[in-house]
This record gives structure tokens, sequence and C-alpha cells, in this order.
């Protein structure tokens, strides 16, 4: 009898300490983010190419095929999948995504991505953006009612981009539209001269976009009155700061736009695509990659960084830029120094 | 009784959890099968020396009417104009070789206007319908190309094709080295009628019968490159030359061009090119002319353009094939 009552003591002792192991395990889980991460997740700065996000400890990178990459704060670099067995193929990988990206805004995670449908006899791509937390599709991204009926025949539901323009507004882009969405995902704007780069942005209430002419436009939110600027020659990639827009022409010059005065001055030769990050613009091409400060003074050369993106391709997550490659991520400091490379493994 | 079955219970409910609470693996294991995920996608691949990158553009040319100075800029969205004078353009042509030993590429340059050669003069050299340069490895080069569009005219536009048909000279070629730098814009007018040029073009040859009615031979015994390429220079055994392009071609319009020992060679009726019409269910034919050849041995190869769509052109080069004349 004591026997027996002991070894239901043990039994239960036993138990008990399992399940409360258990139960810190899934406190533990509920501290971690969906990225299975510390802290907040946010989104890493970039213009063009993949996205990328971090949190407190680690980094994680839009690899472009299958589940996102993880670059730890030990400078380890992996699949961010913890299933040992899983392949990263399809949507049962935790990580995986599809022609789509994750990205936060207004504080909440979401999801872009594409799914094959049919429509006719014909597959075609249609676009979704889901809340991560709540599992919910929350904008399919229709073709706007309003388009011009040839306009529309040529157009898709596929999501092309999705840009956090600010706290409060995204821009999604289409074939042949774009969107801007408030945090409840209702149109604020749309507009059909979608141009080749999915950069906007938004100063004192007006919204900046370059259009099918290559030329800049500005909307005023307010009344939604559209102006093509009247500039000479076209513009080809744009960026910005608080105050001004840098562009790039025909000529691969780069010029500085100022928002508050109007003036415009080149900067530097030789910069098709580039991009702005920290008081730094990132350009040049695959043979001269070049680091100038925003008043075009030149900071460096970092051409011989092979794997490290000419520009506009680039991510800066707080004081380093990132760079996909295939098989890797290349890391430098903002002035092009201390440049490394993390191979997956 | 009772006691028991709550110690089975407790047994199985141990093993239930300590099972669930590992169903995740340790970062050793992750990682193990990532390793071995990368380990097998790493596999390089045994025929393949170092990669390969080719880049044509074309760009506008704007010349500063007071200095003289010439300035390059790309065509955004809009075609080229011409407006009556012989037209000037900037050509940039980028090959990478990777790590190979190349550092000096030669390129043969050839402008094709709606699927047909045309004269053009290429850094100030005098008119002709091909110019050999060479450009260095991995470095962009910006070159002057100054020719007139025949037969363009504001209500029809025409398509535009630069292209530069890299190790032209070389006998023997592999399969990394066989692309070709091309680029391509429509080309419109803004002034009058431009008179049109006249010009023949080749004939199409249709065959319906397989190659191995003609040469006795299989496809594989033709070209160690079936799959890899899609047009051969044959020698059957009894010394005629042909130029074959096999059912993989889509119905369309071609131009084909034929470079013999580095040079265009008039094998096709006593002219360089021939243009053919591609029907389904048929391949295409052509014997060459050999009797300009002196004996011994050359390397003939062809250069094939589809220009069925309007809107974009298709270039491909056949291999090298090293033939002998004998008489």
């Amino acid at each position: 009898m004591n026997k027996r009552a002991a070894g239901l003591f043990l039994g239960v002792i036993i138990l008990g300490t399992f399940i409360a192991g258990c139960g810190n395990n899934e406190q533990e889980k509920k501290n971690l983010n969906y990225f299975g991460g510390t802290g907040e997740l946010k989104n890493a700065e970039r213009l063009n190419n993949r996205g990328g996000l971090y949190d407190d400890e680690n980094k994680y990178f839009d690899n472009g095929s299958e589940a996102y990459w993880k670059l730890d704060k030990d400078g380890t670099l992996t699949v961010n999948c913890q299933i040992a067995s899983c392949p990263h193929e399809d949507e049962s990988c935790e990580a995986f995504i599809n022609s789509g990206e994750y990205f936060v805004f207004g504080g909440k995670l979401y999801k872009s991505y594409n799914e094959a449908h049919y429509n006719g006899g014909a597959i075609e791509d249609k676009g979704y953006i889901l809340d991560c937390d709540t599992g919910k599709v929350v904008f399919d991204n229709p073709i706007p009612k309003e388009m011009d009926a040839d306009l529309a025949v040529d157009d898709s539901t596929a999501v092309f981009y999705v840009r956090v323009i600010s706290d409060d507004i995204l821009k999604v882009e289409g074939h042949r539209h774009a969107y801007l969405l408030n945090r409840d995902f209702q149109v604020l704007y749309w507009y059909g001269d979608v141009g080749k780069f999915p950069w906007g942005m938004i100063y004192e209430n007006q919204y900046y976009y370059v259009n099918d002419l290559y030329k800049l436009v500005k909307v005023d939110l307010e009344t939604k009155e559209s102006k093509m600027m009247d500039w000479d020659g076209k513009v080809f990639a744009c960026d910005n700061d608080d105050e001004n827009i840098y562009f790039s022409n025909e000529f691969e010059e780069l010029n500085c736009y100022s928002l508050k005065d109007g003036s415009i001055e080149k900067l530097a030769d030789d910069m098709l695509m580039f991009s702005v990050h920290n008081g730094y613009i990132y350009g040049g091409s695959d043979t001269k990659k070049s680091i100038y400060d925003v008043k075009g003074n030149f900071i460096a050369d970092y051409t011989e960084y092979q794997n490290m993106d000419a520009g506009s391709g680039i991510l800066c997550i707080n004081d380093k830029m990132y760079s996909w490659f295939e098989g890797g991520i290349a890391e430098m400091s903002l002035d092009g120094k201390n440049y490394k490379e993390y191979l997956l493994e | 009784m009772k006691i028991r079955f709550c110690y089975i219970l407790l047994f199985f409910a141990v093993i239930f959890n300590c099972a669930g609470c590992n169903t995740e693996p340790t970062d050793n294991e992750t990682k193990e099968n990532i390793e071995n995920r990368d380990t097998e996608q790493e596999v390089p691949s045994a025929d393949r020396q170092y990669s390969t990158e080719f880049a044509a553009n074309i760009y506008k040319c704007i010349t500063n009417p007071d200095t003289g100075e010439k300035k390059y800029g790309l065509y955004l969205g809009e075609d080229i104009v011409y407006s009556g004078e012989p037209l000037e353009i900037g050509v940039k042509l980028y090959a990478n070789m990777g790590t190979s030993s190349y550092n000096d590429i030669p390129v043969l340059c050839m402008l094709i206007l709606d699927g047909k050669m045309i004269p053009f003069s290429m850094d100030g050299d005098e008119n002709g319908v091909q110019h050999a340069l060479t450009i260095k490895n991995a470095v962009e080069g910006t070159h002057s190309v100054i020719f007139t569009p025949y037969g363009v005219s504001g209500q029809t536009s025409k398509q535009l094709l630069f292209m530069a048909i890299p190790f032209y000279d070389k006998g023997e070629v592999t399969i990394f080295e066989n692309d070709i730098l091309a680029c391509q814009k429509k080309i419109i007018s803004e002034g009058g009628e431009v008179p049109p040029e006249t010009y023949e073009p080749g004939s199409g040859y249709i065959f319906t019968e397989d190659l191995y009615s003609l040469y006795q031979k299989n496809i594989q015994d033709i070209s160690d490159h079936v799959d890899e390429v899609m047009d051969y220079i044959v020698q059957s055994d009894n010394g005629e030359l042909h130029y074959t392009a096999d059912s993989l071609y889509e119905p369309g319009q071609y131009l084909t061009i034929l470079v013999c020992d580095g040079e265009l060679y008039n094998g096709f009726d006593d002219r360089p090119y021939l243009l053919w019409e591609k029907k389904e269910d048929g391949y295409m034919d052509k014997q060459i002319k050999t009797e300009n050849l002196a004996k011994g041995k050359h390397t003939i190869f062809a250069v094939t353009v589809d220009f069925t769509n309007d809107n974009f052109c298709v270039v491909k080069k056949a291999m090298n094939t090293e033939v002998e004349i004998n008489e």
C-alpha cells in the first residue's frame, strides 16, 4: 500500500513537472514572433529587389525561391524553418512563400503572395495580402472598376509589388494599376500609369511616383489632383530621403530634386540604378559600384565586392548594408567598409 | 486495479507528452538536414567551366551643337526616330566570360532592319555589312553606329536589330561561348517618306522528309549538340554542305547568316544570308555552295534571327562545324 501510494505520488510529481515544463515552453513560444525570433519584427529598408525583416536577434532575408533565410546574432545563416525534414517547397513549410513577401505595416505582419487560378482555361496569378495573425485575406488586389476597359483587358489581379510608403499608407502594385491603401486596406487612391519601378513617396500629403512615360507625377491626396512634373528629360529610377527626391535620367546622371525649394542639382555620373539609405547613395553598375553622400561627395568604390548589389537591390538594416547572392548574404558597413559574406549552412 | 490502471495512464501520458514536446528538432538536426540539401544543390555541373554573361543595348546619340560633344542616352519608352539625315545611335556591348582566360573577345557586328542586313558605319569606319572589333572581357564599351534606315516612314515602323557574334573567328567553340550579343528597337520616321529599298528576299526551303532520309544518319550522328542548338551545318558523305534547322523551330520567318573562317560567306545562292519561312511540320534544309571555298579545312557556322514577332527578335547560333573541301 505504501509502495503503491509512493509510486502514485512519484508519478503525479513527474507528470506535474512535465506539464509545467511544457507550459513554460508554450510561454516561451508565445514570446517568440512569427519568424521564431524575439522582439518586434520590422521591415528592412530597400528600394527594389527582395525584401527583408529583422527583430532584436535576427535578420530575415527573402531569397526568392523558398523559405526566408535567417542570419542570427552569431553570424550563422540558415533557412528559417524548424522542421528538419522540410524541403521548403510549398506552403506546408512555415516560412515558405510563393511569389510574394512578408512585410510589417502599422505594426502588424502581413504576407503578400500569388496563387495560380484557372480563368477561362488560362492560368493566371491571383494576388492576396494576408494578415499573419488572423490568417485572413485582407486585400485581393482587384482590377480597378474605374479603369478604362481597353487597359483593364491587359491588367491582372496579381500582386507585383508591395511597398510600405508611410506608417499608415501601403502601396500595392499590379500589372497595370497601383493602389494606395490605408491601414484598413481601403483604397485611398489608385492610378493606371504605373512605371517601371515600385518607388513612391509622400511629402506634405503629396504622393510622388514615376509614371510609364518616365515622368515624375505629384498627386494631392486631399483633392486627388494629379500633375506631371514639367521637366526636360526623363526620370528613370528614384529614391528619396525626408526632403529630397534623388533620380537618375536617361543619361545615367544622378540628380537631387529638393522638395523644399524645387531646385535640381546634378550629383554624379554613371548612376542609373541606386538607392539612398542613412545619408548615403549606393549605385552604379556591375562594373562600377560607388557610394556617395547625399551632397554628391564620393565616399567609396565597392566594385570589388562582387556579391554586393550595385545599388537599388541593396537592403539596409540599422547601420549595415546587405545583399542577397546565390548561396549567401553579403554585408558591409554604411561607408562600404567591413565587407563580409555569410554562406548558407 | 485502479491504481495499476493509473500507473499505466501515467506511463502513456508521459510518453505521449514527451513525444509531443520533441516534435521540434534540435538545432543540430535542423542544420544537418539543411547541409545535406544544400550539398546536393551545390554539386557543380561537370561540363560547365565558367559562367558567361552577354549584353547589348541601343542608345540614342545627342550631339551638343555648340561643342560637338556626343552624349548617349537610354531610349525610355520611345522609338528610334529618323529625321532625314543618316542616323547615329550608340550601342553598348558587354561580355563577361567569368574567370576564364579570355581577356580580349573578338566580335563580328551586323545591323538588320526588318530581317535584312544593311550597311552601316561603326566607330567611324567605312560603310559595310559587317564590322569586326575586339571588346574587353567584363568591360562595357560604347560604339557609334551610323546607318540609313531604308524604307522607314511615319506610317511604317521597322524593327532594327544589332547583333555581335563573339568568337566568330575561333575554330573551336563550346556551347558556353555560343551566345550572341543582340539588341533591338523599333524605328520610325518623323520626316517624309523614304524611298523603299529594293531587295530580293531569299527563298524559303521547306522539306518534310526527316533528316535520316536525306543523310542516312540520325541527328545524333550529325551533331554533338542535339537539344542544345536547333540548327546545324552538316556535311553529307558525298561532300555536300547543308544548313538545316530542325522541327523545334516554330512556324515563322527567319533570316540565316552564314559565316565561314571568320567572314560572311556567300554560300546561299551567292548571298551570305537566306530569308526563309518555316511552316507546320517542316524543317529547313538548304544546300550551301562550296565552289568558292578553297580545298582544305574550313570552319563554318550559321546565325539565325527569328523576326516573326514585330516586337522582339530571337537570335541563335549554330555550333561551329569543321568541313573539308576535297576538290
